[in-house]
């Protein structure tokens, strides 16, 4: 139930530089995903906004208040660790209802609120148990249950639902999402996953290298990446280099190589500049149109069945091309290595990427 | 063939450990007026005739009041250390650490003439320079039992007290102490024996009045050889074993020695 302003955040570990001047603006209430490779500094950033590490340079603010001095204990900030973090000598039950211990709340209405948390992650009638007896995936659920039962004003969580199965895992990103929205909590949600990012945000950040790369709603990230890096990070397997040739309110024409390309995306860039063009695999189809508006003719390398769709690698004037098709019922493969075939995908597949 | 002489192995070196142990502990049972081996008769008198020599009983009290009060004393230090070389970030760390593990490397008579060189100095009591001596024999036992288990415990679980709104003091008592009970434990037993089984140390800082028990065994067998000193060996040997075993139970040898 707070805004939260990063300014230009950094860090070093020693040579290492972690956060490269981080910045970002999270309205109160606000679902964000942190989105990022292995290693980009995630677990960081969450770490210097609840207080555990000190940043070497910029400001943290809640509510415009600025809290880059103060403890973490001060901070009400709940917090749920990559790795879980629960106390091993205490049960579930005192696990979740620390922080309500802390604040001095007496130990009837601490147990009849953590018992309520653990109900919200399905862990009812676990409250006894101690966290060794629990599964990686339990356990993650009690310590969802321990950083919200005090109504923290953020929520920072780092890959919560690492270890869970499918099912489970989207029984809680509904309740995850019902339940930030209910009461308002800011969060932000660190995951690898970006079909998770997109079905839980507000807002998705996109972060390479200690750096925020891009910052948007789901659809924005998802059709408007603004680097090959985001790009390839919300699944677009083809580029192509291209140089503009015009834009006006309907699209952009593009050429690329010998190929002409439109898309139904307005560049905001001067004609003749080199961009680079992405294009989504199952955005290209295999076409029986010999000259479609968009499109080009190769020979099969390769193709792979997946169960609910092919993989077609197609060798052509663009240069590599991946598209995926529907299997549907049919077990024959659409095409066959050494055929030539002509691809065509629409318009408005076609991404142009600023900054390859 | 090859376990059979593995086995041999085994129950040779063991035999060669024990088998001096045993002997003493039969030979406090003989009937005879001096130490003999194999024992002839069956009796507890030794144990009665170890029990009711004075300088037994004020020794073995001096010894444990000693033992008791330096592992008391030496805790709160150790752990102190312990936090701070195992949490701590500055210079110098690692030789602090050398520096106060030291003295289970340094020769016992070396630190036992230093203490009593370096007390006459300073004139200190004869009773407390002893307890300072047998504190500092101590430390380090407790200190590396500690280290062993800090070293062991999830710094995270500080981190979420933290976030949750607990304070460093609460956080240590609430969240990390627990953890350390194991070690804390085994550090204060292995302190209680290191301390009580001291003879170098007590031999240069002991005086008439604060003779400890080692140094009353030592005297007496100078000028008698009856099997009441076995009798009290055999007691001193249970005790040991039951405190192993209290070890080996509550956390595991293991877990104590620091692995
Ligand atoms: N306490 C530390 N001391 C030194 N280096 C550190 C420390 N913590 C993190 N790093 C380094 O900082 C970089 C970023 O680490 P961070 O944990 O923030 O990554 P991450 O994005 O959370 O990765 P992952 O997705 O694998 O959890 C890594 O190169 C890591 O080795
Ligand atoms: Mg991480």
């Amino acid at each position: 139930m707070a805004s939260l302003s990063i300014r230009s955040v950094s860090k070093a570990f020693g040579a290492n530089k972690v956060l490269d001047d981080v910045s970002a603006e999270i309205g109160t209430g606000a679902f964000v995903t942190l989105l990022g490779p292995s290693g980009c500094g995630k677990t960081t950033l969450l770490r210097i906004i609840a207080g555990l590490v000190e940043a070497d340079g910029g400001e943290i603010l809640m509510d415009d208040t600025n809290v880059t001095r103060l403890e973490a204990r001060r901070r009400g900030i709940g917090m749920v660790f990559q790795s879980h973090a629960l106390f091993p000598h205490m049960t579930v039950l005192e696990n979740v209802g620390f922080g309500l211990r802390m604040r001095g709340v007496p130990r009837q209405e601490r147990d009849r609120l953590a018992s309520e948390a653990l109900a919200l992650v399905h862990l009812r009638d676990f409250g006894r148990r101690y966290p060794q007896q629990l599964s990686g995936g339990q356990q993650q659920r009690v310590a969802i249950a321990r950083a919200v039962v005090f109504k923290p004003r953020v929520l920072l969580m780092d890959e919560p639902f690492g270890a869970l199965d499918r099912k489970l895992r989207e029984a809680l990103q509904i309740e995850l999402r019902r339940m930030t929205r209910e009461l308002g909590i800011t969060t932000i949600f660190v995951t690898h996953d970006q079909g998770e990012a997109l079905i839980l945000s507000d807002r998705i950040a996109l972060m390479q290298a200690g750096r925020l790369v891009q910052i948007g709603t789901p659809a924005e990230v998802f059709r408007q990446p603004q680097t090959r890096f985001a790009a390839e990070f919300m699944g677009v397997e083809n580029f192509f280099a291209a140089q503009i040739l015009g834009s006006d309110a309907d699209g952009t024409a593009l050429a690329c190589g010998a190929a002409r390309l439109l898309s139904r995306v307005q560049a905001k860039l001067p004609a003749g500049g080199g961009i680079a063009v992405g294009i989504r695999a199952e955005d290209i189809a295999l076409s029986d149109d010999a000259h479609p508006v968009n499109g080009t003719s190769g020979e099969v390398r390769d193709v792979v069945y997946h169960g609910n769709t092919w993989t077609i690698s197609v060798s052509s004037a663009m240069g590599e091309i991946v598209c995926t098709t529907q299997a549907g019922a049919a077990a024959n493969p659409p095409a066959n290595p050494g055929e030539t075939v002509q691809l065509a995908w629409r318009p408005d597949a076609v991404l142009v990427i600023p900054d390859p | 063939m090859q376990r059979l002489l593995t086995r041999l192995a085994v129950a040779l070196t063991l035999s060669f450990i024990l088998a001096p142990i045993l002997i003493v502990i039969a030979t406090a049972f003989g009937e005879a007026s001096y130490v003999q081996f194999p024992p002839t008769g069956l009796t507890l008198k030794w144990f009665a005739a170890a029990a009711r020599r004075p300088e037994f009983q004020s020794a073995g009290w001096t010894s444990l009041w000693l033992a008791a009060s330096s592992t008391a004393i030496a805790t709160p230090f150790a752990l102190a250390a312990a936090i701070g070389l195992v949490r701590g970030r500055f210079r110098g760390r690692d030789a602090i650490q050398t520096f106060l593990t030291s003295p289970m490397i340094v020769p016992g008579i070396v630190i036992s003439l230093a203490l009593l060189v370096t007390s006459a100095a300073l004139g200190v009591r004869s009773d407390l320079r002893l307890l300072g001596a047998h504190v500092l024999l101590t430390l380090p036992y407790l200190t590396r039992s500690l280290i062993a288990s800090l070293l062991r415990s999830d710094t995270l679980i500080e981190d979420a007290a933290y976030t949750l709104g607990a304070s460093r003091l609460q956080t240590f008592l609430i969240v990390t102490l627990p953890g350390l009970y194991e070690g804390l434990l085994a550090g204060m037993l292995f302190a209680l024996i290191i301390s009580f089984d001291n003879v170098s140390i007590s031999l240069f800082l002991a005086s008439a009045k604060s003779n400890t028990l080692p140094l009353a065994v030592l005297s007496y067998v100078e000028f008698n050889y009856d099997p009441s000193i076995a009798a009290l060996s055999t007691v001193l040997i249970v005790v040991s074993i039951a405190s192993a075993l209290v070890l080996e139970r509550a956390v595991g040898l293991r877990a104590a020695l620091g692995k």
